[in-house]
């Protein structure tokens, strides 16, 4: 019986944390990366830092919306089906409501520049924030030769040769198996 | 029926959508506009527009619009619902197997490189979020401010850093 009620709160936190996270979600399931791993991992100690890792490094390889991924890994992470459902529902909410207002007062909205600078803005501070977080988890990461050689391979496959991330996810992941080393 | 023909196409769309909005657009465009007709070329270009400016992941923006567009409201919910199903499905199947077989070594292995693959994917998300969205240097500097204050203040809510840059946009830009 605790254990039920305790799990109950925890999908509730759950549905609030993303709720609140997809309002201020601007340029992509991205932007929320920074912010969901200050609140999981740092302020409620739900995920270690570790784990945080893993859950954005799959949610980010597979198909579909980064953002829908994250709820999903995350909410199963810590509260099971449940969890991972409503924190789906969750991230759904907003853009369901903002995108439907903007449909019933469609032309009002174009001539509305203040909100695209709000915007702007809004995304500046996300680019400086994934930045932070990519730095963070390259301080974190222990390279040996293979992870250098690794990394500078999906740079120049991404940013020179511009070959679909997808692929360059499987090269890495086959390169991983057969040649990488285990963690710890 | 056209209910249903929304939810189809959505689902269709939400698992080819690889790698963030961007990616889908080409694919969406394809579908909504050239295929089906649903919405005319100079729309579809205007809700991109929106759908990149409001919050939300952008596909499932564009989704929720289309959806709008073509049966109301409740179109809107089911076009979202399709668009964000199977992905949930896949993610929740994965995230399963996942935890159980977080010890394994061939798993161990496979996450280690990834993670190192990621990397290099989100600096491709913020290289393409600041060619996309940064009409001049200004934000350029407001995004380094913000990767400054945010790795300096670790207590700060990264939430409260964007309400901030949100309102200097509005007045700076």
């Amino acid at each position: 019986m605790a254990e039920n009620k305790a799990s109950l709160i925890s999908v509730l936190k759950l549905f609030s944390i993303f709720f609140y996270v997809a309002i201020f979600t601007v340029g992509g399931g991205i932007a929320m990366v920074p912010v969901l791993e200050r609140i999981l991992v740092e302020k409620k100690k739900y995920l270690s830092e570790k784990e945080f890792t893993e859950v954005f490094s799959v949610a980010q390889i597979l198909p579909g919306s980064l953002m829908i991924n994250m709820a999903t890994f995350t909410g199963y992470q810590i509260a099971g089906f449940w969890g991972a459902f409503l924190s789906c529902v969750a991230i759904m909410l907003p853009p369901i409501t903002i995108i439907t207002l903007i449909s019933v007062f469609y032309t009002q909205f174009i001539q509305f520049t203040l909100m695209k600078k709000l915007m702007i803005g809004i995304l500046a501070g996300v680019v400086g924030e994934v930045s932070g977080i990519t730095l963070k988890m390259f301080k974190k990461t222990k390279f040996d030769t293979f992870k250098i050689i690794l990394l500078l391979l999906s740079f120049a496959l991404i940013f020179i040769f511009k070959v679909n991330p997808i692929y360059v996810v499987v090269i890495g992941a086959l390169l991983g198996i057969s040649l990488g080393r285990m963690e710890e | 029926m056209l209910l249903l023909k929304i939810f189809l196409e959505f689902c269709k769309i939400g698992i080819i959508a690889f790698g963030g909005g961007n990616a889908i657009f080409p694919i969406l465009h394809h579908e909504v506009v050239e295929t089906l007709h649903w919405v005319s070329a100079q729309d579809f270009l205007y809700m991109v527009s929106i759908a990149e400016t409001t919050p939300g992941p952008i596909g499932m923006n564009l989704a929720t619009f289309i959806g709008y567009r073509l049966a109301g409201f409740l179109g809107a919910l089911i076009a979202t619902v399709g668009y964000t199903f199977l992905p949930f499905l896949i993610m929740l199947f994965v995230a399963i197997v996942a935890v159980r077989i977080r010890e394994n070594k061939i798993y161990k292995k496979f996450l280690s490189a990834i993670m190192v693959v990621v990397l290099a994917l989100l600096m491709r998300a913020v290289y393409l979020m600041a060619k996309g969205g940064f009409s001049d240097l200004r934000p350029y500097f407001l995004a380094l401010a913000a990767f400054i204050v945010f790795m300096k203040f670790k207590k700060l809510n990264p939430i409260y850093l964007l309400i901030i840059c949100g309102l200097i946009g509005m007045i700076c830009f």
